[in-house]
């Protein structure tokens, strides 16, 4: 089954490179969405199907932290898995974001194949 | 905490040039100090201890909170063009100029929050990199002698990394 990925890191470089890693690794990747910020992610969760969100957490505009507690108030979106990929490596931060509801944490820099292999898992939960 | 700092950045910095740029790093000491010749009197070497005709880039981030002061980093422009065909698995003749500087300012974004994830820094947050091209002749001299940094040699080119923080009044000092 292939996924619709949203990936949104205010860095364009990012975000090719982690869409790169999911093709790499062997992900089953569908669609592909790029927002630079929360904002503007929230903005493209309301004209397309996303199946997996990937975010960085220090972004201009809407942060991580913001686009989390915006999607958890919203009933259409808020059961989409969140990943959190990022290079800060701050644990109150990182907690903070598993209390709103994300599946999983990867800090920057990381393999592709680690990349393929935390989406795998997640989603496959996500469907037993 | 210069020396911690200093080791941490080492750490930080050669993982990351490894694990996604696909290069290496060598540590040495950072340039500073004049210049032992007449000529020379009252200057100090330039940063990173070379220069290239083609400028460099300069990123600089800040540190807020608790902990505050700035990092920055600055590498000649054909090896942050490099850099980032590697990040990216393209050929440089590829690249944008936007690429390139959105190129650099990832890689110190990478290392600050590498740098300085761990208990201490809880409460200290960085600003997103502000990026921009040096020309040759704006390249300042070597640095002062109270800031702390690491020069790394990256396929025969030198990224400089310097770092000023300080703990702020918000809280007790730890030292």
């Amino acid at each position: 089954m292939a996924y619709n990925v949203l990936i949104v890191d205010d860095s364009q470089t990012m975000r090719t490179v982690i869409r790169k890693a999911m093709v790499l690794s062997g992900f089953d990747l569908g669609e592909c969405w790029e927002a630079g910020d929360g904002q503007e992610a929230l903005n493209l969760l309301d004209r397309h199907w996303v199946d997996l969100i990937l975010t960085d957490l220090n972004m201009p505009r809407m942060n991580g932290l913001e686009m989390l507690n915006e999607l958890k108030k919203d009933e259409f979106h808020r059961h989409i898995p969140v990943v959190l990929i990022t290079t800060d490596g701050n644990e109150k931060r990182i907690q903070e974001a598993f209390a709103l509801g994300i599946k999983g944490y990867l800090q920057k820099p990381f393999h592709p194949e680690a990349v393929g292999n935390l989406l795998s898992k997640i989603m496959e939960k996500g469907h037993e | 905490m210069s020396e911690d700092l200093r080791q941490r950045a080492i750490t930080a910095v050669s993982h990351i040039l490894e694990t996604m740029y696909y290069t290496s790093a060598e540590p040495q000491e950072p340039s500073r100090g004049p210049h032992s010749s007449e000529e020379g009197k009252g200057k100090t070497l330039p940063e990173g201890g070379e220069t290239s005709s083609l400028g460099n880039i300069r990123s600089e981030i800040r540190v807020q909170g608790k902990w505050a002061g700035q990092i920055l980093f600055s590498l000649p422009y054909p090896l942050a063009r490099r850099l980032t065909a590697n990040f990216l698995g393209v050929e440089e003749g590829d690249l944008s100029e936007d690429q390139i500087l959105d190129g650099a300012g990832e890689f110190a974004n990478m290392v600050a929050g590498n740098l300085f994830s761990g208990e201490q820094w809880e409460d200290s947050q960085f600003t997103i990199p502000d990026v921009g091209r040096i020309a040759p002749s704006d390249l300042p001299m070597g640095r002062p002698e109270s800031e702390t940094g690491v020069d790394f040699h990256v396929e025969d080119q030198i990224i400089s990394l310097k770092f000023q923080v300080a703990r702020t009044l918000r809280d007790e000092p730890r030292f």
